[in-house]
């Protein structure tokens, strides 16, 4: 089977090739308008970003895409959902903390045209679970309430890389981000006898806290939501392992310490469960599409609390209704291209186009595979790797105008302006405004600096510090205006 | 073995050979721990050998410092809680 993805490149030169305008265009051209029907509520899925990370979707894309919902007649709402509390200090794993950094970093009502959910509840516990015998490695899923609740989900995805994920798309979009925080602990495998964290570490019993030196030693015990870590009065650790969750908040504080070794098979599990669980979101919500910008594609996910420089350019936006071809889609994209020089991916030796880029450059550890997600969704039958991508045209700047009053310039301020007249055409005998008629336009252009001096009454002298006319000192170069002529310097300059 | 702690050995290899055995046992102190077992500490793996290449072509004090720089950051950042995940 040959999948259909839609796409359109990252270029702009006018209002209708702008990402916002091709956000919705690829939408349309995907037939995602179609899924839609009057009265239907339309869950909106995406990142909304962790504290301090910057490479998130800006907001307007999801304000974009509620806008084209409601003209059909649809009743969106945004979503993200509470996180594992996968380090010691995240932001997003209960409501709170997840409404106030959405807020931060943009997602609220006023910005969206249409509420921002948290669709797990309170503290992730609020789900509707979903049998996939279909799966490859998971048998359920829980998918957050208000996802599950829906008529259509829209999986607005930001696609970059991840430590563990690999990549993060639009499967991981609906297996990670979609899931309650129970369905991710389901996902991370918790509890799983042998690729949960509990079982599946190499736990050094005889490791030895060192108090004096580790600044940071109550975090071994701190880092633990059940309290799993006890440090004993020899200054060993006493883990409880078979009650691991997975929540993966102490991997940050063990690994580095050498109290916990790496363990590849945890991951490649997880990206493998990544598949299925997006599968019962699917099999959960009536109809689905998918819409992802490959844009700021940074090494690690908006889930980490800071954003490295992208590892390729911007490609563009995509859409489909198949979550594995979009995905293969936007891989294959960054694998085409060039990578950026400084950036990870050079940093990893595999900037060149045609190099894969996130085996190294977004995982975490050596070994994992920008494929296995993908995969294993093609092989619990989510989707296909056979796509055919269709190169979308722009479908006019006239749909794209200002709505809130599309009339030209005159209609719309010139009644307005006959009363509140900005130009002062009183003035300079009608040019308004105090300038010189004539300057050196070539004397200012030179890149190794100006060919003509300071000017002897130069208010600001890049100390931070004003000596014109708000700030102290020359005070005789003060002037405000209907004080034509009474200035005591000319305007001509004196070098 | 992994790519951070091969390229570290390298590193390694050429800072002690210019004579900077200091730095040196810094970085083995460093070597065997997740970040270099990880794909984190790749890109300073690689910086260090670099700056170990033009130090052992060139044992200035410019060098040197430079290394040390580096080694001051893996230090710091080896420890660092939650860089591996995220």
């Amino acid at each position: 089977m040959t999948s259909d993805v839609y796409f359109m490149d990252a270029r702009s030169d006018s209002a209708d090739t702008s990402l916002i305008a091709k956000t919705t265009t690829v939408f349309d051209a995907a037939g995602l308008d179609k899924l839609i029907s009057p009265g239907d509520v339309v869950a909106i899925k995406l990142h909304c970003g962790e504290w301090n990370s910057s490479a998130y979707l800006r907001p307007v894309y999801a304000r974009a895409i509620a806008d084209r919902i409601k003209e059909l007649g649809g009743r969106p709402f945004v979503c993200d959902t509470t996180t594992l509390t996968y380090s010691p200090f995240s932001s997003r794993a209960t409501e709170l903390d997840l409404l106030l950094t959405a807020e931060r970093n943009g997602y609220s009502s006023a910005v969206l045209g249409c509420p921002f959910i948290v669709a797990d509840g309170f503290v992730g516990t609020s789900d509707y679970r979903v049998d996939i015998p279909e799966g490859y490695l998971l048998k359920e899923a829980y998918v957050a309430q208000a996802i599950a609740a829906a008529d259509v989900l829209v999986t607005l995805t930001h696609f970059k890389g991840h430590g563990m994920g690999v990549i993060g798309g639009a499967l991981k979009n609906l297996g990670i981000g979609a899931q309650s925080k129970r369905g991710k602990f389901n996902v991370h495998m918790g509890g799983h006898p042998k690729y949960g964290i509990g079982a599946a570490v190499e736990f050094d019993e005889n490791y030895v806290v060192d108090k004096e030196n580790d600044a940071e030693w109550e975090l071994i015990e701190e880092a633990c939501p059940i309290g799993l870590f006890e440090i004993q009065d020899d200054n060993t650790i006493k883990w409880d392992r078979d009650k691991c969750m997975t929540c993966l908040g102490c991997l940050g504080v063990m690994n580095p310490r050498g109290i916990f070794q790496p363990n590849q098979m945890l991951f490649d599990a997880t990206d493998i469960a990544i598949g299925d669980a997006a599968l019962g979101v699917v099999k959960t919500v009536p109809k689905v599409g998918f819409v992802t910008l490959a844009i700021d594609v940074s090494p690690k996910c908006d889930c980490a609390g800071f954003s490295d420089m992208p590892i390729v350019p911007n490609l563009g936006v995509f859409a489909s209704t198949d979550p594995v071809a979009i995905d293969q889609a936007c891989v294959d994209a960054v694998t085409a291209s060039p990578g950026i020089p400084g950036s990870m991916s050079e940093e990893m030796g595999v900037e060149a186009a045609g190099e894969r880029k996130f085996d190294l450059a977004g995982a975490a550890i050596e070994g994992l595979s920008e494929q296995t997600t993908i995969n294993t969704a093609v092989v619990n039958g989510l989707g296909s790797r056979d796509y055919e991508l269709h190169h979308v045209e722009p479908v006019g700047r006239d749909k794209f105008r200002f709505p809130y009053d599309e009339r030209p310039t005159r209609q719309r301020l010139g009644r307005m302006f006959e009363k509140f007249q900005p130009f002062p055409f009183d003035r300079h005998d009608g040019h308004g405004y105090d300038r010189l008629p004539e300057v050196d336009i070539e004397a200012v252009k030179p890149h190794d600096g100006p060919t003509v001096g300071t000017h002897a009454h130069a208010a600001y002298h890049g100390d931070g510090t004003s000596h014109g006319p708000n700030g102290h000192g020359a005070p005789e170069n003060q002037w405000h205006p209907g004080e034509e002529g009474t200035r005591s310097h000319s305007t001509t300059h004196e070098h | 073995m992994p790519r951070g702690q091969d390229l570290l050995d390298e590193a390694i290899s050429l800072i002690s050979g210019a004579g900077q055995d200091d730095l040196a046992d810094r970085l083995t102190a460093q070597r065997d721990k997740f970040f270099f077992k990880s794909l984190a500490g790749v890109p300073l793996a690689n910086k260090v050998k670099k700056a170990g290449t033009a130090l052992s072509g060139d044992a200035s004090d410019g060098n040197i410092n430079a290394v040390e720089s580096l080694v001051a950051q893996i230090e710091d950042k080896a420890d660092a809680p939650g860089t591996v995940l995220t």
